[in-house]
């Protein structure tokens, strides 16, 4: 009995220090961590901004494409959105921002985060890439496969269908999105 | 001090190769060189503390609660090490995803503490951990190059000033044999490695 | 997510092992004959959908409230562990001929990387108490078919001339290669055709 108590005690030793040490090393690095994420959201929305004033970020919980919105205004009057989105590709879930005019045309793309195998989806991080969708979804269709584009602009997608595929629906679902709030 | 503690994990106990253990991480990350090398630190600071804490206290940790004082120990330096690369690495953070956790279970260090840390002095235990990770890199590093070098055409390292970080080889970058990056190319090649280990093995016995 | 999406995903798509390379030491240790591989798959099929749930409740009532995630790894582990001595306890008391068939791969699984990876996967997903239940039992079931495929082709591989130096775990790595190539052919616009996302 007394051999346990003995031994309860040693391991509730490690565990305590070993918790003290993590609580330790969280204090340190949960600000740092905090800081970096804010920059990387904001440099994303930036990129996608077009130099117009960002609004007030609103998260949507329970749509299955949109995962937040803001307003993009210009002297007071909004002139767009920028949405965040989501979608299946083929590694795994895939994050994106992109910018809308009222209309639902898509303005700028940018990926934020995926699980795609280097060299096939991650073709979508090349800055041509995400050209092939923009000025889409008012006037035109967004291209959510391959065969919705030219001859040359298929060649840059090829071998990443599956992923092209994903990006485009995310995009059309953003586009309608859009189009629901009406320029509100 | 023993200094062929610190050259048997290179080649003649080398984890990977010769005792194949640590797989998960090994194909799982090895689709670029620069998370080969990302997953090497994490794993060189897991074992290197992970023995030395538990060489230090081989006195003190009573035989019947081993496991989980050794479990206890190894996940919280993983836990440091995950926290630590979050903050100040988070590409490579972002690139290892699940496979950073997972070394808690990797073969390589609970195998290590046990096998090792667990008998041996700090010192001697401390120069295991440090060869075992040096033929950890060298074999992951290694899958992970030809995996990248064929299966997308580049070798990505780190970004240095103007240097993105990205080398391409040429005609193999418009050409990549996708397989090689994919899931079956990392379990073949690793099937090709294996024989050839093996094979090296056999030629030294005969 | 459907439950039969996530089903499809990790037993195909996903496939722990694979895919994923989850669980592989397992596999390709205890794969040697039918019988251990089934006796395996049974054990980590149950204790990834057991582990599955208590992950995600300790997880949600207990790590997230008190503003403790970073100890999620922590945690996992040691509840994994714990759990599976549990089961031992539990399985040698109620069925001491399950016992017997899966005793000795028990104590294997605390440390089979596919345990701990699908309570870590479950949380990343943001998977609510159900559907951690589905990818958990899902995850097993894809690991079993692995194992026991896997079994079955070696066992063949015995009664075939194999070159010495690609005899055993070599011969296994490639077997093993080529039948996550006829895995490729599952992939996530599976999911989309089936109308299941």
């Amino acid at each position: 009995m007394k051999k346990n108590i003995k031994y309860a005690l040693i391991l509730l030793s490690i565990c305590a220090i070993s918790t003290a040490a993590l609580a330790l090393t969280n204090s340190i690095t949960a600000p740092v961590i905090e800081v970096q994420e804010e920059e990387n959201r904001l440099a994303a929305l930036k990129a996608v901004s077009m130099g117009y004033e960002i609004g007030v970020q609103e998260d949507i919980v329970g749509d299955r494409s949109v995962t937040f919105v803001t307003d993009l205004k210009d002297g007071g009057q909004t002139v767009g959105y920028i949405l965040g989105l989501k979608g299946a590709g083929y590694g795994g879930e895939m994050a994106l921002v992109a910018s809308y005019k009222p209309d639902g045309e898509i303005l700028r793309v940018q990926l934020l985060s995926h699980n795609e195998t280097p060299g096939l989806g991650k073709k979508a991080e090349n800055a041509g890439y995400m050209a092939k969708y923009e000025g889409t979804g008012a006037g035109s269709e967004v291209p959510t496969n391959k065969n919705m584009l030219s001859a040359s602009d298929a060649q840059a997608v090829s071998g990443s269908t599956v992923t092209f595929a994903a990006i485009g629906k995310a995009l059309e679902a953003g586009s309608r999105y859009v189009n629901e709030l009406g320029g509100k | 001090m023993n200094i062929k503690e610190l050259t048997k994990g290179i080649f003649k106990e080398n984890p990977v190769f010769i005792i194949v253990l640590g797989l998960c991480p090994t194909l799982g990350v090895s689709t670029q060189v620069s998370n080969a090398i990302g997953m090497s630190a994490g794993v060189f600071f897991v074992l290197l503390f992970s023995n030395i804490i538990i060489s230090a206290l081989r006195n003190f940790i009573p035989d019947s609660i081993h496991i989980p004082a050794y479990i206890v120990i190894i996940a919280s330096l993983v836990t440091i090490i995950e926290l630590f690369m979050h903050a100040f690495a988070p590409a490579v953070y972002a690139a290892l995803g699940v496979y950073l956790p997972l070394i808690v279970v990797n073969c390589i260090i609970l195998g290590r503490a046990e096998a090792f840390a667990s008998s041996n002095t700090v010192i001697d235990s401390a120069l295991d951990a440090i060869g075992m990770s040096i033929g950890f890199t060298l074999s992951l590093t290694l899958i992970a190059l030809i995996r990248e070098v064929l299966g997308a055409g580049t070798i990505t390292l780190f970004p240095i000033g103007s240097f993105d970080g990205v080398l391409e080889v040429p005609w193999l970058i418009d050409n990549p044999f996708r397989v090689v990056a994919l899931a079956p190319g990392a379990l073949l090649l690793m099937g090709f490695l294996k024989a050839f280990f093996d094979w090296k093995a056999m030629r030294k016995v005969d | 997510m459907s439950y039969i999406a996530i089903l499809i995903t990790f037993i195909f798509i996903n496939n722990f092992i694979l895919v994923q390379f989850l669980g592989l030491c397992p596999f390709i240790g205890v794969s040697k004959d039918s019988e251990n591989a089934i006796g395996m798959g049974a054990g980590v099929t149950f204790v990834t959908t057991v582990a599955s749930v208590v992950t995600w409740a300790i997880y949600h009532f207990l790590l997230v409230p008190f503003d403790l995630a970073y100890l999620q790894t922590l945690t996992f582990i040691l509840v994994i562990a714990t759990l599976v001595q549990l089961l031992e306890m539990v399985i040698q008391k109620v069925s001491p001929a399950l016992y017997k068939a899966l005793g000795i791969y028990l104590p294997l699984i605390t440390t089979n990387c596919a345990v701990l990876g699908i309570a870590i996967i479950n949380i990343t997903n943001d998977y609510n108490v159900m559907e951690s239940f589905t990818a958990g039992l899902a995850a097993g079931l894809g690991f079993t078919l692995a194992i026991v495929l896997m079994s079955n082709i070696r066992e063949r591989l015995d009664l075939h001339p194999v070159r010495k130096a690609y005899r055993g775990m070599p011969i296994a790595f490639i077997s093993a290669g080529l039948m996550a190539l006829a895995f490729m052919a599952f992939d996530k616009s599976l999911l989309t055709n089936l109308h299941l996302v």
